[in-house]
């Protein structure tokens, strides 16, 4: 079965054409600049076959930019699309599972477009433009909150009035659901256990956003994301956990502008504005030295000596701070989690897990979180790594009783095996690491 | 915060009542305030307010100054009344100011003297509650608003605030809104139509028929809430150097899409009309002036107009306002002055239009006994104006407190 | 050295009087009458207690004033002996406790009137808190919005948290131990709160910018998703003066109980209502723990203190329990114990030591 999974940003379309179940990468690409026009024109950047082609065409909504990927698959790649896997960020309360397009779905997918309103309505825009167009082709829509809807009442109600949870719906919905469920799936492999006996902490650290997730059992029981995508660690350009004071009184500063308050949390904070110039915390890591973080408390001595060696890295205060805030979050709710996974195990997690850009690809981040876990019998091989070989990779010291993994995060493909598995009913099933809902 | 508020204006609102009750019983024509002015004067400086003084109008202004720059809010009330009318129509003296029933009565209780005291209390509430400011709160009781056409509001705003070295941002007026949160009025102005010529039959004549045209129009001119809208005075005639003379007074509403030129042009033309085929005359019209002189001495023309104004239903005041009265627990309710009769208006013209202060009132008085008989104001509301008008004024220049005011703290 | 403890909550003023180091009485509300003016609300009651004290000392005077202080900043390192430079500081800090310092001050100024010859000290709940490092204090906001409203994070229970510490470091010398322990310190107020301590320097600490933050407390939302104050204000079309009242007055325990609580009734009840309060009050301890543990790369005892602190009964082998399943190879979890000192022993023994140390006679001595 040819999978064809569509991630919707605002402006662009990317896509993946896998083959199930032996999930080999048929045909990939991006769909830039869809809407209104701008500058440059539209085009559809297509890999397949090793190479990859420029597509110019006008794409003025998602509709138009679905219709000419399609076309690229089938007139000039000859290759079928078979059935449609669809991200979609937030599913609310009404979707607690990965779920098959069909006429019954409609009504609640549009109570959905408020709860992520940059990213739900085009995603939903595109469902209905692919069953408009090809109402034969199943789809599947895969739900980055599902994997969380397991999520206890205890870690997902916060302390607020009934009517604001009940009626307004507010309570802990989680994201990345999709890339946590995966990785979970893989790390469960590699430890040679099925899904629904590992425990695990999951860590999500993306260039842009990023979270932890708590797993007990195979199944989500917390993540540091909240209601929003805004709550828990610092991100690229998201403040994370803030004093809920602090927003009544930007609220109040900008005269009752939501906006303008919800731009300054979202896209102007985090690591872009504690350092001031950059929102990729690698950059802040080039000019930062990240010695002596967590390793005891340093003296007077020690701190004057690193501030110095910052400075001559040409280093300032902001990005040094920057760097120990967004690393110092981790560590917290990487303790939180260990804590809170073994406690509703009964026993230590297995595996702490790394995936997304900088959890695979920094190694220095991996080790300053994981220096002084060894309480939680956590300890990290230092040479292995700063030198994973290939992914996926165990970091972790042999006698370490928890596993640190760093595991290639591969949404698309999540998202492919779900969908098949819906599609296919169970015959030729993808094994339980695949994820059912 | 509110908690703290409404427990200290538990004995500050007492003392309120007790001081509208000395106002009203002060007699206060326009331009007439002195002896009142004497009582606020004294109850500011009583109260604590910073910079306590008399400008040369008769105007008393006190101010609470912020610890830190921000902007400048100005609580307003006037201090004259309306003439007190036929006595015999008042159950009771009107300058007794007795508590009766749950209410202050006299003429002023309601407008706007109880207004008055509310605002120069909440003022004192704010202190007594140790709220610090982000900005600076000035309260001025002015004169000449009633008969004065808000000359003492002009002076204040031309002369002794900028003197002062203060700019206004924003301004509450105390006058009736039965705590409603009121964001504009019609207005009205008052006109001399003149008739000259050297035919005093031809004037006559003319005089005549423009004040039989007036009034035939002010007997059909209601608005959709059965307000008078048009008022004509029978002519006075004059004869100086041979050249005879009529002037026929006329009131009229105005709304808020009228300018007065424009008025004034479209009563010469009506005027005109009315009078053609009486003879040789010219026809004027002009805003009636009068001079009046305020209690203090100083001279001064006074235009009898009020102009028509409204602020945005949405604009940050209202909203602040909004806000803040609720979350202080009490009613919200918008809407504007309906001013039944003509000659009535507030301050809210000058400070909007002539000096592009957003304005709007919140006063414990109500319009329905406003210039008539019996006047009264309920006690209960006037202390609740005085909370309600802190919590605006906190709103707009306090120091926020958020996240302090949990119980568990 | 004959000591008055005062404390003022909204509307009464608090006191308990040491002679030495008996304590004279219990915690008395002094109700203020209904006079109009703070200070001569304060002057009348001061006099009432400062009679209530001579009776107490034999005709003698009031010799300190201690007065417990919300928020001192990072300006205020310990306890402090009033001076007008002190009283200066304060006044800076009002922007940032806008509700509580002008009430101190006004305190300060009519104990100075009534207690003329006493020493007037000042003890800080956020004191301990002055020196907590960077990575834990910054929030992640844009650094022009932060530095304008002075951001950082404070904890607000510091006056429990260092006593318990301390005692804890004399445990572990008793014990024949010199190491720098690991202490988590847990101070059950009813906004409760828990710091990471290491020997006597804090490294984490659940409390915010505002007492807001953190653990929820009885009436209070603790940590939420910063985008439910938005949220709520859209929906609602509040001001943040609605959203205030919400999240500070009609949240925490007492919104998932669906009535108020204090603290004791959430874990004294096995009311359905009360089991969702309970349970994500401990969920939330233990996460803040977990979160500590990690701070200080481990644990070697837990302290409780705090008015509920006999709440330890409970909260002890519970997470002696899950930290004992969390740390694996058949390790206990860590001890703990209980403070037992009451906040107005802990704050005698602190005006103590700075009065010993600045030479004024001792208590007890």
């Amino acid at each position: 079965m040819n999978v064809l999974v569509f991630n919707c940003g605002s402006s662009s379309l990317k896509y993946k054409l896998l083959s199930m179940p032996s999930c080999l990468e048929l045909a990939g690409g991006e769909a830039q600049r869809v809407g209104p026009p701008t500058a440059k024109p539209s085009c559809i950047f297509h890999r397949a076959d090793g190479g990859e082609k420029e597509y110019q065409v006008a794409m003025p909504d998602h509709a138009k930019a679905f219709e000419e990927v399609m076309k690229i698959l089938k007139d000039e790649q000859g290759v079928e699309v078979h059935a449609i896997g669809h991200r979609l960020v937030h599913g609310g309360t009404k979707f607690k599972h990965h779920t098959l397009v069909d006429e019954s779905i409609w009504e609640d997918l549009d109570s959905t477009r408020e709860l992520a309103p940059l990213h739900n309505p085009p995603a939903i825009d595109l469902v209905r433009a692919c069953q408009e167009r090809y109402p034969d082709l199943p789809a599947v829509l895969v739900f980055d909150t599902a994997f969380h809807s397991t999520i206890p009442d205890y870690a997902g109600t916060y302390a607020l009035p009934s009517w604001v949870r009940e009626d307004m719906g507010i309570r802990k919905y989680g994201f990345h659901g999709t890339s946590h469920n995966y990785v979970a799936a893989e790390a469960a492999k590699m430890l040679g256990k099925p899904m629904e006996d590992l425990n695990a902490v999951s860590c999500h650290l993306g260039s842009g956003g990023a979270s932890l997730c708590a797993i007990v059992k195979g199944k989500s029981v917390d993540n540091t994301m909240g209601y929003s995508p805004l709550q828990g660690l610092m991100m690229s350009t998201r403040c994370g956990d803030l004093d809920s004071a602090a927003v009544m009184r930007l609220l109040y500063q900008h005269a009752g502008d939501h906006q303008a308050v919800e731009d300054l949390l979202n896209k102007k904070s985090g690591v872009l504005g504690m350092s001031g110039s950059t929102a990729d915390i690698r950059d802040v890591m080039e000019k930062s030295s990240a010695v002596g973080i967590s390793e005891g408390v340093k003296s007077e001595r020690d701190e004057k000596s690193e501030r110095d060696e910052q400075r001559e890295g040409g280093a300032t205060p902001e990005m040094a701070a920057t760097l120990d805030v967004y690393l110092w979050r981790i560590k917290k709710y990487l303790g939180a989690y260990l804590t809170a996974v073994a406690a509703a195990a009964g026993k230590p997690a297995d595996a702490v897990i790394f995936t997304d850009t900088i959890g695979e690809t920094v190694g220095l981040a991996r080790r300053v979180i994981c220096t002084g876990m060894e309480v939680f019998g956590l300890k990290i091989d230092p040479k292995r790594n700063m030198n994973p070989e290939k992914l996926p990779a165990d970091v972790a010291e042999d006698d370490s009783r928890v596993r640190a993994l760093v595991i290639q995060t591969n949404e698309e493909l999540a998202i492919a095996r779900q969908t098949y598995a819906i599609i296919s009913g169970g015959r030729d099933k993808v094994s339980a690491s695949g994820g059912a809902a | 915060m509110y908690d703290i508020l409404q427990r200290k204006n538990k004995v500050l609102g007492d003392q309120a009542v007790d001081f509208a009750g000395k106002l009203v019983q002060q007699s206060s024509m326009s331009l007439g305030e002195e002896k009142v002015a004497d009582l606020v004067q004294a109850k500011m400086e009583e109260l604590g307010y910073e910079n306590v003084f008399r400008d040369e109008f008769g105007n008393v202004v006190g101010m609470i100054i912020g610890r830190e720059d921000g902007p400048t809010v100005l609580l307003n009330c006037h201090m004259d009344t309306v003439p007190v009318g036929s006595e015999d129509a008042w159950d009771d003296n009107p300058f007794s100011g007795k508590v009766e029933a749950g209410e202050l009565f006299g003429r002023g209780a309601s407008d706007c003297k109880g207004g008055l005291a509310a605002q120069i209390y909440a003022g004192a509430l704010l202190k007594r509650c140790l709220l610090p400011l982000k900005g600076n709160l000035i309260v001025a009781a002015t004169v000449g608003e009633e008969q004065g056409s808000s000359v003492g509001v002009r002076g204040l705003m031309d002369k002794t605030l900028p003197e002062a070295g203060f700019e206004i941002d924003y301004a509450i007026l105390g006058e009736p809104t039965e705590l409603g949160i009121y964001y504009g009025h019609d207005g009205w102005m008052e006109l001399e139509v003149k008739v000259e010529g050297e035919n005093m039959f031809d004037v006559d004549d003319a005089a005549k028929a423009i004040f039989s045209d007036f009034k035939f129009r002010a007997s059909q001119k209601h608005d959709a809430a059965g307000r008078e809208d048009l008022d004509a005075a029978p002519p006075r005639f004059e004869l100086v150097d041979g050249v005879r003379s009529a002037t026929i007074g006329m009131t009229r509403r105005l709304n808020e899409a009228e300018e007065v030129i424009d008025v004034l042009n479209q009563v010469e033309h009506d005027a005109s009309m009315a009078a053609n085929g009486a003879g040789q005359v010219a026809v004027k019209v002009q805003v009636r002036q009068e001079k009046r002189q305020f209690y203090t001495g100083t001279q001064t023309i006074v235009q009898r107009v009020t102009n028509a104004w409204a602020i945005d239903p949405y604009h940050y005041l209202m909203e602040r306002t909004r806000q803040s009265l609720a979350a202080a627990g009490c009613e919200v309710r918008t809407g504007k002055w309906q001013l039944g009769r003509l000659g009535m208006g507030t301050a809210g013209s000058v400070l909007t239009k002539e000096y592009s202060i957003p304005a709007i009132g919140y006063g414990p008085g109500n319009e329905e006994s406003s210039h008539g008989a019996n006047e009264y104001v309920v006690v209960e509301k006037v202390k609740e104006a005085i909370y309600g008008t802190a919590a605006i004024v906190h709103s707009m220049i306090g120091i926020p407190v958020f996240g302090w005011t949990s119980d568990d703290i | 050295m004959n000591l008055l403890i005062l404390k003022s909550n909204k509307q009464d003023l608090e006191y308990v009087f040491y002679r030495g180091k008996q304590r004279q009485s219990d915690w008395t509300v002094k109700r203020c009458p209904g006079v109009d003016d703070e200070k001569l609300e304060w002057l009348a009651s001061l006099k009432q207690i400062s009679a209530d004290c001579e009776a107490m000392a034999d005709g003698a005077a009031v010799e300190a004033v201690a007065l417990r202080v919300p928020f001192g900043g990072t300006v205020f390192r310990g306890p402090t002996l009033v001076t007008s430079q002190v009283e200066s500081k304060l006044k800076d800090l009002i922007p940032q406790a806008p509700m509580h310092i002008p009430v101190i001050m006004n305190l300060i100024e009519a104990c100075q009137v009534v207690f003329a010859g006493a020493a007037i000290v000042l003890v800080f709940e956020t004191s301990f808190f002055a020196d907590l490092p960077d990575r834990e204090s910054l929030y992640g906001l844009e650094a022009q919005s932060a530095r304008s409203m002075k951001l950082r994070r404070f904890g607000f229970c510091g006056i429990y948290h260092e006593s318990a510490c301390r005692a804890a470091g004399r445990r572990q010398r008793e014990d024949g131990s010199r190491a720098v322990p690991n202490i988590l310190s847990i101070c059950l107020e009813p906004q409760p709160e828990i710091s990471a301590v290491r020997g006597n320097r804090p490294m984490m600490v659940t409390g915010g910018w505002t007492p807001m933050e953190g653990i929820p407390g009885q009436s209070n939302c603790g940590e939420i998703d910063p985008s439910i104050v938005l949220a709520l204000s859209k929906k609602m079309n509040w001001g943040p003066e609605q959203v205030n009242r919400t999240l500070t007055r009609e949240s925490g325990l007492g919104a998932l109980a669906g009535k108020a609580v204090t603290l004791e009734e959430v874990f004294g009840s096995e009311k359905p209502e009360m089991v969702l309060a309970q349970e994500v009050l401990k969920y939330r301890i233990l996460m803040a723990c977990g979160a500590g543990v990690a701070a200080l790369a481990g644990v070697d005892v837990i302290v409780f203190s705090g008015r509920y602190r006999k709440l330890a009964e409970i909260l002890g082998p519970y997470l002696q329990s899950k930290f004992s399943a969390a740390f694996g190879d058949c390790q206990d979890g860590p001890d703990y114990f209980v403070l037992e000192d009451s906040l107005d022993k802990i704050v005698a023994d602190q005006v103590g030591i700075l009065m010993r140390s600045v030479g004024k006679q001792a208590i007890g001595a």
